[in-house]
């Protein structure tokens, strides 16, 4: 999957990568000047020497630190390109999914692939080319250098290093499960805490404190046993590591000292080892610690390409049947939401024309918004035929619906930014005074009006600076703005009093009076003024017909009006 | 990351020569921007170390081995020095090898070394166990204190800042503890150390050696000073386009059915390569301070190189004690920029240890009685005897009265704030009263312990909380019992039951997973109308002889309001209970209603008298909004 995204770098992989070797081989060059130092400069006194070779490792760090900065330079590009396009690609996925092609995952869990994921990868392709590159070959180098110094003591160097490297890998192994536990117990640690504190008044009605603090007690153990246990290997590395090396040190300077005096090797190239043998086993030791690291990228990876291998279920199929019956159709349709062992809508059917106001009523739950859900094409998966203007929706594309329907949703999701931009997002070329027109229409001309932003009001994230009805009243406008044939209304009055409700819904009479208008909701207020009203029960229409009938021959239209009788209805009976 | 800061911590320590390895503690020296205050330090510093005195040998064995293990790390140079200066005179003055000598140099060595190792592990871990026991302490003492404090104290906090005590504040205190104080404290000897062995080799070249440390670390500093607007404008660019994203996925139903996922595409797009341009900057940025500080320590070093093998032709300076100056150079980068941090590292964590301590001091319930209480047995006869209330100094209730018989259905209406919750609030003696009594069966109820009082009542808070777990667990949470394995013990009968008076059953069963479902935090997979459901099945399995309802029903249709209430009716006939509801609507058949008003009750009576009073209530019920 990652392989699409890097290519798309090369030129500036190579050139990184061509630079962190460059940097590799100038940290080389260092300590091989100093064996000159001492060889030429210290045993033969020649003070040129030294300072030719000083300059020349001055020359080095300059040139290291320079091609350092060039390599990382071009390597940030690199990582923050993949990750734009992670991004990109991703949200532009995610954005044209249907309702039912979503319904695996959460906005939450989108929104952590889109964001976190993102950045694990480019943490990954980061480690890869940065660390496992340099530090491999920097171990390659150093020992190619010891080599052509002396053959007989970098033997002792390439022995030890796969020894280290094991143990390193070995270590790492061991802790890293651990690193999985302090995590987990961490994140249970903070989730009892922070559900107590939100809980702690049903916590005390219930006498449930004991019970949370045992709970508590339990997972602090737990982090407390992961921490000491991975801890106690991983703290046993690095010391682990530095005793081998000086051991190693020790050796060679032993042996290598031994043939000082017979002359076979000089005091500057034995110096020389020691530096060469140093540099391995610390990068080699890093290495193995780092490789380890590594499986944990791929469960982000995995989820990244999860995300961009799901196609769109919802694809335009072909239908012959077509007829020339206008209006929105619901024929036998059965509906079962993924996964689930019961129907939520059973046996429907019923028919909107132009002109036409009808409304369908039920309890919480009772599947009246799923009804709008299969309208809007938001879901395939039922039994029977739904159409719009005579064709199958099913042939339709997602614009040719939403340009023939305006939905209003029940919760009133409005955008961070002015009160213009949210009425825009209905009609893109909508002129303020259109917006004041619908704004007046749900009786918020005037609360605009006196704010002294007027329509640039700023609407802050989840528009908390609004009240829940004034949410649902900009959002009624929002939708009341669209030009379309129908209009569906989901339960978007529930939070607005009796009054204001009624004014909102006389404007929509009135402005919609050559239109198809399907109201849901909960209230028999809302309703009651419908041409036809369906009595929703557990999925099926148990019901039908004018306010006035259902209140002869409904049972549960008539609970549901008891449940909220109020004086002014009171005349209607 | 633990791998990388233990190769960190791993390059500091070893302090052998290589030119580019860089300034360790990085890290330390980014630490210096964030700071803390402390009101007084000397007082959390004494109470942190009175959190330690249970494990104080551990601490102070912890603390001897890491003095010992930098001690020993100072040592090793100089021996390895001897070593070449033995091999230097061989090849200068032909004379035959030492083998004693040099065979005792290596055992000293070896010592050396398996003492650095075995003193360097044991304080490592010593000190993981150290901290790590401290901070469960002090996580347990957090929760406990978490369930005593008063309700006064929850209202008054965020749960966000308390959160952060336990999240951020806990973790600092860990963290300086654990590496903080031992790393710093070698970091000190091995600073003093290696300063002394250096003049003692040459203290001209230790002074030229010495001068350029601190030019290097301000000018780190500097850079990073520098650094920090590119890092915050990524940090904001990264929060508005997360920002951006967050609304577009919530707000898919506009996005879809409202056209406005290609308006989205292009506006996230340019947002995209503006967050690109400054994510590689500021990684760049974050990444290059380093070796360009390192620029002016490696030239230097290099200097030093030359300078000191003028001193070594000279016979000034043996070849050993060169190579032996060399690596201490390399060893003093990492402990001054420790040392220069430490202060600041050592002031943040006293400040968040300060926090914590305030919480663990906020005041706590004060228990008056311990009577205890057969619910049972318990008749539900209630009375408000001349109740004072207040939140703050305000008086809310002021001299409130109010006699409620066994069985009897009460309900309380009356506008936001008018008091009602306020009342079920003491009868569940969630804060306490000013003035008067208040009593169940004739008996105060603070005779009563109140763990004791709560077992008489059933209650469904306003607030509907669940834990993260299954339905079914969240619905045995009710029965009574005090561990978390016991839930399992609950009857699921009883759960279906309780679930079925609630009217929950019909959409638990309608999930996939049944009352297997598990819950998010915050029950997001639901509606807010089926949480409520929960938590009213949730109080019909505890069968407490009072019921209260606070606003239980608020997101449920009406007509399943008024069923489950019928359902209580019959259920518990015996019962008393307190409905407490926002739609008039569906209470007319209680009992009685209580009409409230700003913290006084103005009316009480059946629906029928309150209308014929023509009061409050009726103009109430007329405008159809309370």
């Amino acid at each position: 999957m990652l392989i699409k995204y890097v290519k798309k770098y090369a030129t500036l992989i190579v050139g990184q990568l061509f630079f962190a070797s460059l940097w590799v081989f100038t940290q080389l060059m260092i300590p091989r000047y100093m064996v000159d130092i001492i060889d030429v400069g210290f045993m033969m006194k020649d003070m040129n020497v030294i300072i030719n070779r000083g300059l020349l490792m001055l020359l080095a760090t300059v040139f290291n630190i320079i091609s350092l900065m060039i390599s990382i330079s071009f390597l940030t590009r690199v990582t923050a390109g993949i990750s734009r396009d992670l991004r990109a690609d991703l949200f532009e996925k995610i954005i044209d999914w249907s309702k039912e092609t979503r319904t695996s995952f959460s906005n939450s869990t989108l929104i952590t692939r889109t964001v976190n994921d993102v950045k694990q990868v480019s943490n990954f392709i980061d480690l890869s080319l940065r660390k496992i590159f340099t530090l491999s070959i920097t171990v390659i180098g150093a020992l190619a250098v010891s080599f052509s110094l002396d053959v007989k003591l970098s033997f002792i160097i390439l022995i030890i290093i796969p020894a280290i490297f094991l143990l390193g890998l070995f270590l790492t192994t061991k802790a890293l499960p651990q690193y999985a536990r302090i995590r987990l117990s961490i994140d249970k640690i903070n989730q009892l805490f922070r559900e107590n504190i939100r809980g702690i008044r049903v916590i005390r009605a219930f006498n449930k404190s004991d019970y949370e603090v045992k709970e508590f007690a339990k997972a602090t153990e737990e982090a407390y046993q992961a921490n000491v246990k991975s801890e106690s290997t991983m703290m046993l590395l690095s010391p682990l590591i530095l005793l081998l090396t000086n051991i190693l040190i020790l050796v060679i300077l032993l042996i290598g000292g031994g043939r000082t005096q017979i002359g076979t090797i000089k005091l500057g190239v034995l110096v020389g080892l020691v530096e060469y043998a140093t540099i391995s086993l610390n990068n080699i030791q890093q290495f193995a610690s780092i490789i380890t690291i590594i499986p944990r990228s791929k469960v982000s990876i995995d989820r990244i390409s999860e995300v961009l291998a799901t196609e769109e279920l919802l694809t335009i199929k072909e239908d012959i049947l077509q007829s020339d019956e206008k209006g929105i159709m619901f024929k036998n349709v059965d509906f079962y939401y993924p996964g689930s062992r019961r129907a939520t809508l059973r046996n429907l059917n019923f028919h909107l024309k132009i002109g036409d106001i009808k409304a369908i009523i039920g309890s919480t739950g009772s599947g009246k918004s799923t009804i709008l859900k299969l309208m809007l094409r938001d879901y395939d998966a039922y039994q029977g035929r739904v159409c719009l203007n005579g064709k199958n929706i099913q042939t339709l594309s997602k614009e040719q619906i939403s340009q023939t329907i305006t939905y209003i949703p029940q919760t009133s999701f409005l955008f961070s930014g002015t009160i213009r931009e949210n009425i825009k997002t209905g009609k893109k070329d909508a002129t303020d005074k259109e917006i004041w027109e619908v704004l007046d229409m749900v009786q918020m001309g005037d609360f605009f009006r006196e704010s002294p932003q007027g329509l640039d009001t700023h609407i802050a994230q989840n528009a908390v600076n609004f009240s829940g009805g004034q949410k649902q009243r900009i959002s009624i406008a929002r939708g009341l703005i669209r030009e379309s044939e129908y209009y569906i209304f989901d339960d978007c009055f529930s939070a607005l009093d009796y009054s204001t409700e009624k004014k909102i819904r006389e404007a929509i009479r009135e402005k919609l009076a050559n239109k198809g208008v399907l109201i849901v909701a909960q209230r028999v207020a809302t309703v009651k003024d419908a041409d036809e009203i369906l009595v929703l029960e557990k999925g099926e229409i148990v019901d039908r017909g004018s306010h006035k009938e259902l209140c002869k021959k409904s049972k549960i239209y008539k609970e549901i009006l008891a449940s909220q009788l109020k004086p002014e209805e009171g005349e209607i009976r | 990351m633990n791998t990388e800061n233990v190769n960190n911590k791993d390059k500091q320590q070893e302090g052998l020569p290589t030119v580019s390895r860089g300034v360790g503690g990085a890290g330390r020296v980014s630490g210096l921007l964030t700071s803390g205050k402390t009101k007084d330090a000397k007082k959390t510093l004494l109470r942190l170390f009175k959190n330690l005195a249970s494990f104080k040998w551990l601490f102070i064995m912890a603390i001897l081995l890491t003095l010992i293990t930098s001690i020993v790390q100072i040592l090793i140079p100089r021996r390895i020095g001897q070593i070449i200066n033995i091999f230097m005179e061989l090849i200068t003055k032909d004379i035959a090898l030492d083998w004693t000598v040099l065979g005792k140099i290596s055992i000293v060595l070896l010592i050396l070394y398996i003492f650095n190792f075995l003193s360097n592990y044991i304080s490592n871990i010593l000190m993981v166990r150290v901290s790590q026991k401290v901070i469960k302490s002090l996580r347990n003492q957090m929760q406990v204190k978490l369930n005593s404090l008063t309700l006064n104290y929850f209202d008054r906090s965020s749960a966000g800042d308390m959160t952060s005590l336990l999240s951020n504040d806990l973790d600092n205190v860990a963290n300086t503890l654990q590496s903080g104080l031992t790393s710093s404290l070698s970091a000190i000897v091995l600073l003093v150390g290696v300063v002394i062995m250096m003049v003692v080799i040459n203290p001209i070249l230790a002074f030229l050696s010495m001068i350029v440390i601190p030019v290097s670390y301000f000018m780190v500093k500097y850079l990073i000073k520098k650094a920090k607007p590119i890092f915050q404008k990524n940090a904001k660019l990264t929060g508005v386009f997360n920002g951006k994203i967050e609304e577009a996925y919530m707000g898919e139903d506009i996005v879809k059915h409202y056209d406005i996922a290609d308006d989205l595409k292009t506006e996230l797009a340019s947002l995209n390569e503006e967050l690109y341009d400054s994510e590689w900057k500021s990684s760049l940025v974050s990444f290059v301070t380093r070796p360009a500080g390192d620029l002016i320590l490696n030239s230097n070093y290099v200097l030093l190189a030359i300078w000191g093998g003028r001193y070594v032709i000279n016979g000034v300076l043996s070849l050993g004690d060169f190579q032996a100056f060399l690596r201490y150079t390399q060893m003093l980068r990492g402990p001054f920029n420790q040392v220069l941090g430490i202060f600041n590292t050592i002031m943040s964590a006293l400040a968040s240890a300060e926090r914590v301590f305030e919480f663990l001091d906020a005041e706590e319930i004060v228990e008056l009685g311990n009577a205890s209480m057969d619910a049972s047995a318990v008749k539900g006869k209630i009375e408000f005897d001349k109740v004072n209330f207040g939140y703050t100094e305000n008086l809310l209730f002021d001299g409130v009265n109010l006699k409620v018989q066994p069985g009897e259905q009460i309900a309380i209406v009356g506008r936001t704030g008018a008091g009602k919750t306020t009342l079920v609030n003491l009868l569940m003696r969630f804060y306490e009263i000013s003035a008067g009594i208040i009593s169940i069966d004739d008996k105060d109820v603070k005779e009563y312990k109140t763990t004791e009082l709560r077992k008489a009542y059933s209650m469904v808070l306003q607030d509907t909380w669940l834990f993260s777990g299954s339905i079914r667990d969240n619905i045995a949470y009710g029965a009574d019992i005090s561990n978390k394995e016991d839930l399992s013990e609950v009857d699921f009968e009883r759960v279906e039951e309780a679930a079925k008076l609630a009217r929950a059953d019909s959409f638990i069963e309608r999930l996939p997973q049944g009352y297997d479902t598990v819950l998010a935090e915050g029950a997001s997979n639901l509606s807010q109308g089926e949480i409520q459901l929960l938590t009213i099945a949730r109080a019909m399995i505890k069968k407490a002889p009072i019921i209260i309802l606070d606003e239980a029903t608020s997101s449920v249709d009406t007509r399943t309001e008024l069923l489950i209430q019928h359902g209580l009716k019959q259920l518990a006939a015996n019962s008393t209970s307190f409905i407490i509801a926002h739609r008039l609507s569906t209470i007319k058949d209680a009992d009685r209603i209580i009409v409230m008003d700003s913290g006084t009750i103005v009316e009480v009576g059946t629906h029928q008298q309150l209308l014929d009073k023509n009061g409050y209530y009726a103009q109430m019920y007329e405008a159809g909004q309370a």
